[in-house]
């Protein structure tokens, strides 16, 4: 009965609407289209949410839910405190921070170079970081927390040389992206041989400590780092988040952009600087947990359908790593991965999904 | 007007660029005797070229006596590391023929500038390959090594140009490397996971992933010679059909040219190319890119001579970065793997810059 009455009275508000009133109309499709976002929004904050639940609460040390709060407000249960306070807990909550950070990072690059696989995993930050790393091992005979520091500098290293190799030129910001692009592929297969190299010179157990952290893992969380990371992204992530708006226009190409009276060239080098530091920061806390950053900005625009926004890549990033470390270190019997091995799993398939379609609409 | 043009045009060129080619060509090939020279000559460890001189000297008597086996037992530290040398140095005239000329036919086939096996994923994938083979099926003898590499590489190269082809346009150069840079991402990847999950594969494949001469040994070279050997005929084989491609799809049918065939010519020589070149080194990157844009430099833009003096000249840069390697920093060498990057990362982006005037 309802399907018949329907038609009716909601059929010519539209086309009415549209004829006579285009304002309107317009305001009509962007309501819907913040709805959406926000209704995206909404479900990945629940998704995120429910994976930390599960990073905690399940798996082969179970707690329950009255537990887990007793313990927060610290009463001392023994053996469930230590598993929560010092694994299960610093695991998800770094997981989710690096998470963020490599989604928010994913989106600036995405909106800067305008390509769907231009993301820091595959540009040589994180792969410098490995390098660094590596580099501190071998070279120092680091171990810990100091290995993290090596990893940050080298992912600044190369960042620094990726910019000193692609800002030089003046005018034409269309080419400085593709200039970014090559002496980012550059930077990336410098830093693979030199860590190809390096993990040659370790012993056997250092060498396999090495391929852990070159693939990335959150066995190493520690509340230490959560505040380190968390300090930096109080910082980076509202600037990001402001940053990418203002970036919006770019999306139409940089002639366009400047008609529309936006700031291409130094928003677009803020947004980079941003994203590069956001990236390093994370590797250095967790390593380069591969395809992160290419896949959470494709799996938010997806949600969105359509637009992106920089929160909705973000929440992507932290459920995809919460719920990596889940299955590697919990749910797949007797095996152990450590997070990296699962998002690269994961990510290549995503990857290749991304190479098909972009040659598609290259063609189209 | 029309008729005065072609004779100008026609007539003072090929003449001129014929002897150009010849001298070009004999230039080459001393150059390349001048770096093999240097390769056994030059090392971390300095060794009085009258001691070099006698064990080349004494060489052929004792491979006819009993084989390399014979040669290498019993001598002195000085003689024993010019021993060492002679491998290594036709292991980076093998590669690096090889690489180049890899590069030379993905350039002509993609018709893209920034055509080479390690920036486009093939050797990531030849090592993925390996890697997986090590880890899962116990592989250990040279040839299956080679196989594997053969098919990985194989695999990726379907992947980045079948993957451009699916889509029926033709990427831009930075585009066609990004994905190139995808691809050899995933296979990284995969291979860390390998590593990870079966911690006996790392201690074997951390020393098969740095790109590297001095691994293989003079057997590995003699067998993988033979591939190397077809690659290059089917590059050079397909070389006039990669001339007329440079006019476009549509002007090479008009010359009757059969592109299908001469693509899958090329497709082939590349993928033979490059997966012998990592069973043999390891992954090397820039070689392919490098190499034929000096020649087409040098002598402009006929494939076949591209083809022909990049398989003389990729050696020399081989050699030429592996002495380098050796001599920077004495008591350690640095891999090769390394020294071509440093040098291809400046005329990757010299190569962008120049943008839309490297045609192809």
């Amino acid at each position: 009965m309802s399907t018949a009455l329907a038609p009716d009275p909601v059929r010519p508000a539209p086309a009415s609407a549209s004829a006579q009133d285009p304002a309107a109309a317009v305001r009509a499709v962007r309501r819907a289209r913040a709805r959406r976002t926000r209704r995206a929004l909404a479900l990945l904050v629940l998704a995120l949410l429910a994976a930390l639940a599960v990073r905690v609460l399940l798996g082969r040390y179970t707690v329950t839910v009255p537990d887990f709060f007793a313990i927060l407000t610290g009463e001392r249960i023994p053996g469930a405190s230590f598993i929560v306070l010092q694994e299960k807990l610093p695991r998800a909550v770094l997981g989710a921070l690096a998470g963020i950070a490599f989604g928010c990072s994913g989106a600036l690059f995405r909106r800067v170079l305008r390509n769907p696989l231009a993301s820091p995993d595959i540009l040589g930050i994180t792969y410098g970081a490995a390098a660094g790393a590596v580099a501190g091992m071998a070279v120092w005979g680091l171990r810990g927390t100091a290995v993290s520091w090596t990893a940050l500098a080298g992912a600044l290293l190369a960042a620094v040389l990726i910019a000193a190799a692609s800002v030089r030129l003046r005018g034409g910001a269309g080419i400085v992206g593709e200039r970014f692009l090559l002496a980012g592929i550059g930077t990336a297969s410098l830093a693979q041989a030199l860590t190809a190299a390096m993990l040659v010179r370790l012993s056997l157990n250092s060498a396999q400590d090495a391929a852990l952290w070159t693939a990335g893992s959150l066995s190493a969380a520690t509340w230490e780092r959560i505040t380190v990371l968390g300090a930096c992204l109080a910082v980076a992530v509202p600037v990001a988040v402001v940053v990418h708006r203002s970036l919006e226009p770019a999306e139409l190409g940089p002639e366009l952009a400047a008609g529309l009276g936006a700031h291409p060239a130094r928003s677009r080098a803020l947004a980079l600087g941003l994203g590069v530091v956001l990236a390093a920061a994370a590797t250095a806390a967790t390593g380069p947990l591969a395809f992160v950053a290419l896949m959470s900005t494709p799996v938010a625009t997806a949600l969105t359908r359509g637009r992106t926004s920089i929160v909705a890549c973000a929440l992507v990033g932290a459920v995809l790593v919460v719920v990596a470390d889940a299955v590697g270190s919990e749910l797949l019997g007797d095996v152990r991965l450590p997070a990296g091995v699962v998002t690269g799993a994961v990510g290549a398939p995503v990857m290749l999904w991304l190479l098909v379609r972009q040659r598609r609409g290259a063609s189209a | 007007m029309s008729t005065l043009s072609p004779a100008r045009t026609t007539s003072p060129v090929p003449g001129a660029a014929q002897r150009h080619r010849g001298s070009a060509l004999l230039g080459a090939v001393a150059l390349l005797l001048a770096a093999a020279a240097a390769s056994l000559f030059w090392g971390a460890r300095s060794v009085d070229p009258a001691t070099v001189l006698a064990v080349l000297g004494q060489l052929p008597a004792a491979l006819l006596d009993g084989g390399w086996s014979q040669v290498s037992a019993g001598l002195g530290i000085d003689a024993a590391v010019v021993h060492s040398r002679i491998p290594r140095t036709f292991t980076a005239v093998l590669v690096g023929a090889a690489l180049a000329v890899a590069g030379a036919g993905m350039q002509g086939v993609s018709r893209n500038p920034l055509g080479d096996p390690g920036l486009l994923g093939l050797t990531a994938g030849a090592a993925a390959a390996v890697v997986l083979g090590i880890g899962w099926l116990g592989a250990s003898a040279a040839w299956q090594l080679t196989a594997l590499a053969l098919a990985g590489s194989a695999v990726a190269a379907v992947l980045v140009f079948g993957v451009s082809r699916l889509g029926g346009g033709s990427p831009t150069p930075a585009g066609l490397a990004l994905s190139g840079a995808a691809v050899s991402a995933g296979f990284t990847a995969l291979t860390s996971s390998a590593v990870l999950a079966v911690p006996a594969v790392l201690d074997r494949f951390r020393f098969w992933n740095i790109g590297s001469v001095t691994r293989a040994d003079l057997p590995d070279v003699a067998a993988v010679a033979p591939l190397v050997l077809l690659g290059v005929l089917l590059v050079l084989g397909g070389s006039s059909g990669l001339n007329a491609m440079a006019l476009g799809d549509e002007l090479a049918h008009g010359l009757g040219v059969d592109l299908g065939l001469q693509r899958a010519l090329v497709f082939v020589g590349v993928v033979l190319l490059s997966g012998a070149a990592t069973a043999l080194a390891g992954p090397i990157a820039f070689v392919g890119l490098l190499v034929p844009h000096a020649v087409r430099r040098l002598l402009g833009g006929d494939y076949r001579w591209i083809v022909v003096l990049s398989a003389v000249l990729g050696p020399v840069l081989l050699l030429l970065a592996d002495v380098v390697g050796r001599v920077l920093t004495p008591p350690q060498e640095i891999h090769v793997g390394v020294t071509t990057v440093v040098l291809g990362v400046p005329v990757l982006l010299v190569l962008l810059r120049r943008g839309r005037s490297v045609g192809l």
